[in-house]
């Protein structure tokens, strides 16, 4: 358990090493962004100083990494703007989509997922993962579009675009009554998109539990076929689900890029690539640095609950 | 506490519908607020509207007053005098002076403004401030173009009292921009919007109509059509131009056609030949590639008619140096460019192919590429297209000059001088991005372009830019394709918009 919580921080090194050589790696450097058009050699050469980019490259990491032991993880060049602060002001948008995403999906796809596996007609147990796997082959960003045209055109609930209205700056309760009718169509995306992947799962697991000789033992005690299902083999099946809802935090954290591109939702996929294109290194390395962090954390987080929830799985020392 | 809400419920209806909003889309981050340490497009459409300029231009690219309420040009075109507002105010209070313009230009705009330094830097020998209301600028040479450099995106002024502490590239005011124009900074939500408010004490009486103006990040055109549709935004500034059959039978929508943004206005996209590689550097080679590519297709299919065929390497908006038929000899000609190929001893080989060609590319010009592809493919031509992205492109394109051709929509501005010299004057071969790709050298033209700069009489300078032309035609170091317009749409109960310059919201109503 310690030797995991030592990992830690031996792997953001690793890790931030890696990339840094990565992104200086690729072509072009942040001038051409900064300058806009037709940059001359002195002004070039202007920015180069100014942001030390002509030091050699090892050099340039060392600096870095210095800087990063003491929590200064440098200006963002396109924001001008701390990277701290640059990150901080798109984790909270990020967090509101995709945490609520995950829980809804996870406690739906459950749902929806036994529904399935109990079912006494064949009809009304296929149906279910055909839908699911129809669903999740629509792109996510037609699935988006497809939303506003119904919800935001049609029908005329709910704003198409961003956090926020624009029109009118509201105060207090109206700002987070406003975020929420704004949140709504961006997380009922995610949350489709998400949703599949669970009901399967779910099933597959539940119908292996369903197999298994504890199941007959149940039900010969007297249990129906459905209780037997909710008291004992749904625990079982839910474990697989667990893990992945942890795996999907940490790809969503970033991956929710297309669902923010369609609702011009402030979160850290947008930026992650903005970034990226403009060659910001100092941002791409600290979104880099937050996402490997929130990863390792949620590992160790979903490994720990798993012993909680399992008591057959212990944490046991590399042997 | 009930109370209170319904209060509240009932107040805030009333006291929000009172002021009158204009929402904006645009595609692109700001990133910061300072129009004068960058020439980029996404800062230039936010910024535009909180700063001024000496002058701005009309939709004819002819200057009028903005900060300056007149001036004056020597007949020799080497000394300009303005005459600055008395009421022109900075957003805190302070008066606008002629100090202002002086610490702008040569502190800021010569150090980062990469267009303004490259174009003007050399060129002025001392700016004067006898008083605080008036500035003189003494060039070296003669300069008549040097006047429609001074609008809000070529040549923003700066206020001196805040940038003087520190440096123009890390000071707080990027952020925080304090301006003279039109609109009052208040807030900038970093990937969702960046909020105005009106400048009650604005120069210009009675402008700006809007009490707000809100821009609105929103990366992708279709959610932007979407929100234009819903009524949830007034403006857009960049309209891809398939939606524009769509957007012509819906009465709600007005648009515009210009051939100027706050980016860079009477653009052509051009083909840049590699002069140092081996085949391109084959003048055959680079006709036959003209007399290949059907350029009104491109015209129908990839712009939706939203432009035409380039007649003459300068833009037709700078009508007085268009040089009408030099592209004359050139038409559309798959078996003439098949016939010089042959005599060029590119034959077809067994599988009908006569060559390869690269062409690197941003991704958004994929669609001339396609039809770029076809036209060549029908005289043996292959074409293998590497699209980049933004930085990658540019620099395999001007630092490390690794293709055979290459796409690039090249803006002439508004004055030759300004966009066009710096694709084809030698001393501008290098890792300068968007100039001289070709790695054209022709010092006749070089002195050509030295003199047209320098005479002050327009006729004399057009029949300059005549003769460079028919020389360009000639050595054809690039081929001209399509002169491009951009559509902006908007909400019809709104109006007035200058689509085409950086205060576009000047006007609106």
């Amino acid at each position: 358990m310690i030797a995991r919580i030592i990992q830690i921080p031996i792997t953001l090194v690793i890790i931030l090493c890696i990339t840094f050589f990565l992104i200086h790696a690729a072509p072009g450097d942040p001038v051409a962004s900064l300058a806009g058009d037709f940059v001359t050699k002195e002004y070039r050469d202007l920015i180069i100083k100014h942001y030390e980019l002509d030091k050699p490259l090892t050099i340039q990491a060392l600096i870095y990494f210095k800087n990063i032991f003491t929590g200064d993880f440098g200006t963002s060049y396109y924001f001008k703007d701390s990277v701290l602060n640059v990150i901080g002001n798109r984790i909270i948008p990020t967090l509101l989509l995709v945490i609520p995403s995950i829980v809804i999906s996870s406690f739906l796809g459950i749902y929806l997922g036994y529904l399935s596996a109990r079912s006494s007609t064949v009809l009304s147990r296929i149906s279910i993962p055909v839908t699911s796997i129809i669903v999740t082959s629509i792109p996510t960003f037609w699935l988006g579009y497809l939303l506003i045209l119904f919800f935001s055109i049609k029908l005329n609930i709910f704003p198409i675009q961003g956090i926020s209205n624009p029109r009118h700056s509201l105060e207090g309760l109206y700002y987070y009554v406003d975020i929420i009718f704004h949140l709504f169509l961006p997380l009922l995306t995610m949350i489709i998109s998400q949703l599949a992947q669970v009901i399967l799962l779910l099933r597959q697991k539940l119908i292996y539990e369903i197999s298994l000789p504890y199941f007959r033992t149940a039900q010969s005690k007297g249990l129906s076929y459905r209780k037997a299902i909710i008291n004992h083999s749904l625990q079982n099946a839910i474990l697989p689900v667990i893990t992945v809802a942890g795996n999907r935090f940490s790809f969503l954290i970033t991956g929710s890029i297309l669902t923010e591109t369609v609702f011009s939702w402030p979160g850290l996929g947008r930026l992650m690539i903005q970034a990226i294109e403009v060659r910001d290194y100092p941002l791409v390395l600290g979104i880099l640095f937050i996402l490997s962090v929130i990863v390792m954390v949620l590992n160790l987080l979903t490994d720990l609950v798993y012993t909680l929830i399992d008591p057959r799985i212990t944490f046991k020392s590399d042997g | 506490m009930k109370i209170f809400a319904t209060i509240l419920l009932i107040l805030i209806p009333f006291s929000v519908f009172a002021e009158k909003t204009l929402v904006v889309a645009t595609a692109a981050d700001p990133g910061h607020l300072n129009p004068g340490i960058t020439t980029g497009y996404n800062v230039h459409v936010f910024a535009d509207s909180i700063y001024s300029g000496l002058i701005m231009l009309n939709k004819n690219l002819q200057p009028e007053p903005d900060l300056a309420e007149s001036w004056t040009i020597s007949d020799d075109a080497k000394t300009f005098t303005f005459n600055i507002r008395k009421d022109a105010k900075w957003h805190d209070g302070h008066s606008v002076t002629s100090e202002d313009v002086k610490y702008t230009f040569e502190n800021v705009l010569f150090k980062y403004h990469s267009r303004t330094k490259s174009g003007l830097g050399k060129k002025v020998k001392s700016i004067l401030t006898p008083n605080p209301k008036k500035v003189i600028f003494q060039l070296n040479n003669s300069y008549s173009p040097m006047i429609t450099r001074l609008n809000v995106t070529e040549a923003p002024i700066l206020p001196k009292h805040i940038f003087s502490s520190g440096n123009p590239n890390d000071h707080s005011a990027n952020l925080n921009p304090i301006g003279s124009g039109p609109f009052i900074f208040k807030k900038y939500k970093k990937g969702e919007s960046v909020e105005l408010l009106k400048n009650k004490n604005f120069y210009i009486k009675g402008l700006p109509y809007f009490d707000k103006l809100v821009m609105r990040i929103i990366p992708d055109s279709v959610s932007q059509l979407l929100a234009l549709q819903s009524g949830e935004v007034d403006y857009i500034d960049r309209v891809p131009g398939a939606e524009l059959k769509r957007l012509q039978n819906n009465p709600s929508i007005a648009l515009a056609r210009n051939t100027a943004g706050p980016g860079g206005g009477n653009c052509i996209v051009t083909i840049t030949y590699n002069l140092d590689k081996n085949k391109t550097s084959n003048l055959a080679v680079r006709k036959a590639l003209a007399h290949a590519i059907d350029r009104d297709r491109i015209v129908k299919q990839v712009l939706f008619g939203l432009g035409r065929v380039a007649s003459a390497p300068i833009n037709k908006g700078i009508a007085w140096a268009h040089e009408y038929n030099s592209l004359k000899e050139y038409d559309f000609s798959p078996q003439k460019a098949e016939d010089i190929l042959d005599q060029a001893g590119y034959k077809r080989k067994s599988d009908g192919i006569r060559m390869t060609l690269d062409i690197v590319h941003f991704p958004r010009f994929s669609k001339y590429i396609e039809a770029m592809k076809q036209d060549l493919s029908k005289v043996g031509i292959n074409l293998v297209s590497r699209a980049l992205d933004r930085s990658a492109a540019v620099s395999t394109i001007f630092e490390k000059r690794d293709f055979d051709l290459n796409l690039i929509s090249y803006c002439n501005g508004a004055d030759p001088d300004i966009g066009v010299k710096r694709m084809y004057v030698s001393t501008n071969i290098g890792n300068i991005p968007f100039s001289n790709g070709a790695a054209y050298r022709n010092l006749k033209i070089d002195s050509l372009f030295d003199d047209a700069g320098q005479i002050a009489d327009n006729n004399l300078r057009a029949k300059k830019y005549k003769q460079i032309q028919n020389i360009l035609a000639n050595d054809l170091p690039y081929w001209w394709l399509v002169e491009r317009q951009f559509l902006t749409a908007h909400n019809s109960n709104v109006s007035g918009f200058r689509s085409w310059s950086g205060n576009f919201a000047l006007n609106a109503k």
